[in-house]
């Protein structure tokens, strides 16, 4: 091609400086048709495997009624609803609960979440592990509390790599799988805000957390997650089993958990062993989806589900082993001991109560003092659930002097 | 698919108009070859007289399906005239504009890039990517989503500056792909760009290319007013001036391209 005919292919083209250059619009650059083919048909195969990841609200994503693991220790969710609303509260009275459990007034976890130099961390850099092991015993609220803000801490630090899974229902979410890093989330939202700035020049916005949506709840997805991460405790894997169990006997032979009386006894309606075999041919599956190795174990696991109440909440919140459990429902059958422990336990309890009530009224105190008008409805919603606390000991109190 | 990423830390040393050529080349060639600007100039965009929405930050951000951003290139504007309908390949655009500078802000990690284009492995030979001069976050992307990068470069000395930090940049990633189990990026080719040979500043600075990069240089590609004709005539070389020496150094950087990709470690 000679040169003028190359200066007249040039002059066909607008000039780039006018306000609308005539680019080729996306339709009519398919229009042109070059004919695709089986391109467009590959491509398009892989548009539809693809379940786009969305940042949703923190605040519209409601956890799931009947998952597994309970993050948040049993104490603190009967006084606070687990309700996305209430989430701030339940971390500012959790926090309260170790500092009172552990005795370190100024314990405080933004350090942690700032990724600070922190005695805990000192502790474990200074490789005298027997001796400091026996002078700093883990408690059960701290322990359960700070496997949250690592969470959050690694999440700030290198970002989440694994989105969580939701279900979108018509005004709110509700979680599949990845109920922990919601609140991960939301402890970073509480501390950070929107606009955080991460080491690496970054900025990011807590209020939202990246999330695939999902048609529904699907238990042996839940199951295979949950294998996969954090292992769970056995009170979790008790009721892991018995979700997965109600899937294959079909969820209509069972009354949903709002209609039980605690959340036990949802798990424990296929605790019968009898009554609710696992359907031929369905063992292998079910040992593949709990991780575990063999049908003694299962057994194992689904006779937890007829543990007494508080050994069951006991077992959970300190993530006692399947063993243990089953040794101390042993010691329990001897019934004069249970009394002796009960009564002692009582007596450990209304001591706390008396420790916490004074830690709380100063407390409550200060932020009255501080009062403006957007912190009403929260104190009143603390000292609601600060009176509910109070009232459920009272009956408690009441009940073991009968 | 490999992914190769056209990279120098410099403005204006021609990573657009070499990566619009060898991905045009590859096409031609045979190949699935998708270009995607990087850039939120957006000039490999309209290199080809596309439009520029919807684009990269469609595709990364909001998620938008690949059939939504993919523009098809149309055969005249990247082919060899009188070989339009022989060809099997196909060159296709992820569109940039202004939205691109805000990916880095919006997405939530490194492999966001990766996991995106991992979807059509199957379905694609190559993946270009034509970044910006300026590092930024979504560089990091890219560099977890690269199997091989080519450096085009002056040879002047801001652009051995900007391509000394972009080498730099690469070497940080090492340590990080190797933790998630990636090869190291392969380094394709340093390519000397808009080379004048008559001036003793270039011939000294294209030996120092050559000592310190040995056979990773290319042979350089010399200043062309044809160049500036392709870019306003929305076409590559190929199509608009097949016969000249012009289109000829063009086919020898596909034909460099092709030995370095295919060759054993």
């Amino acid at each position: 091609m000679s040169s003028r005919e190359r200066r007249r292919k040039i002059q066909t083209e607008d000039n780039l400086l006018s306000a609308n250059p005539n680019t080729l619009d996306p339709k009519t650059a398919d229009a042109i048709g070059f004919g695709l083919g089986d391109l467009a048909l590959e491509i398009a195969a892989a548009d539809n495997d693809f379940q786009a990841i969305e940042a949703v609200s923190i605040q519209e994503i409601h956890p799931n009624s009947i998952q597994p693991r309970y993050s948040i220790p049993h104490d603190l969710t009967d006084i606070f609803a687990l309700h996305p609303g209430n989430i701030v509260d339940i971390f500012e009275r959790w926090i309260i609960e170790v500092q009172l459990e552990t005795g370190q007034k100024d314990f405080d976890i933004l350090p942690y979440l700032q990724g600070q130099a922190t005695s805990r961390g000192a502790r474990a850099e200074s490789d005298a592990p027997d001796q400091s092991a026996a002078d700093q015993p883990l408690f059960g609220k701290e322990t359960a509390l700070m496997k949250i803000v690592d969470l959050a801490a690694s999440i700030r630090r290198d970002g989440l790599s694994n989105p969580i899974s939701l279900v979108r229902h018509a005004d709110h979410y509700e979680i599949e799988t990845g109920e922990r890093r919601w609140l991960a989330y939301h402890i970073l939202y509480w501390k950070f805000g929107d606009g955080d700035r991460r080491s690496d020049g970054s900025v990011v916005n807590w209020s939202r957390i990246p999330a695939r949506v999902v048609n529904q709840v699907d238990v042996w997805r839940q199951a295979s997650e949950n294998n996969a991460r954090d292992n769970l405790n056995a009170i979790s894997r008790a009721r892991q089993l018995s979700l997965l169990l109600m899937d294959l006997h079909g969820w209509d032979n069972f009354v949903k958990i709002d209609a039980c009386e605690n959340e036990q006894a949802f798990y424990a309606q296929v605790a019968d062993g009898a009554a609710w075999r696992i359907p031929r041919g369905q063992g292998e599956r079910l040992l593949n989806a709990m991780g575990l190795s063999d049908a003694g174990q299962l057994r194992q696991y689904r006779a937890l589900l007829r543990l007494p109440a508080d050994l069951w909440r006991r077992g959970d919140d300190e993530n006692l082993t399947e063993g243990e459990l089953r040794k101390m429902k042993a010691a329990l059958d001897n019934v004069t001991r249970v009394t002796i422990q009960k009564s002692k336990s009582k007596k450990d309890a209304v001591a706390r109560l008396a420790a916490d009530a004074t830690q709380w009224r100063n407390k409550l105190r200060k932020e009255i003092n501080s009062l403006d008008n957007n912190n009403k409805p929260k104190i009143r919603r603390l000292i609601e659930a600060e009176i509910r606390q109070l009232m459920r000991l009272i009956a408690d109190i009441d009940e073991s002097h009968t | 698919m490999k992914i190769i990423t056209l990279l120098n830390e410099k403005g204006g040393v021609g990573k657009t108009t070499l990566a619009t050529h060898l991905s045009a080349g590859l096409a031609i060639r045979g190949k699935r070859v998708i270009l995607v600007d990087a850039d939120p100039q957006g000039h490999a965009t309209i290199a080809f007289g596309l439009s520029k929405e919807p684009g990269f930050y469609d595709l990364i951000v909001r998620n938008a399906p690949f059939q939504k951003v993919l523009r098809p290139v149309p055969a005249e504007r990247f082919n060899v005239p009188d070989e339009a309908h022989n060809t099997n390949g196909q060159l296709l655009v992820v569109p940039s504009n202004i939205e691109t500078r805000s990916i880095a802000g919006n997405i939530s990690d490194a492999f966001t890039v990766l996991k995106r284009f991992n979807q059509l492995r199957n379905a694609i030979d190559f993946v270009f990517f034509d970044t910006s001069p300026t590092p930024s976050l979504l560089h990091s992307s890219i560099y977890m989503a690269t199997d091989g990068i080519i450096y085009p470069t002056k040879c002047e000395a801001w652009s051995f500056d900007g391509l000394r930090e972009s080498l730099t940049h690469k070497d940080q990633f090492s340590p990080i792909r190797q933790q998630y189990n990636l090869n190291d990026i392969k380094v394709l080719g340093v390519v000397p760009t808009m080379y004048r040979g008559r001036t003793l500043e270039h011939q000294d600075n294209l030996r120092r290319l050559q000592d310190t990069f040995g056979s990773l240089v290319w042979k350089p590609l010399p200043v062309r007013t044809i160049w500036t004709e392709v870019a306003s005539a929305r076409r590559t070389v190929f199509s608009l001036a097949p016969g000249s020496g012009t289109a000829e150094d063009a086919w020898h950087l596909v034909d460099q391209l092709e030995d370095r990709i295919y060759e054993q470690p």
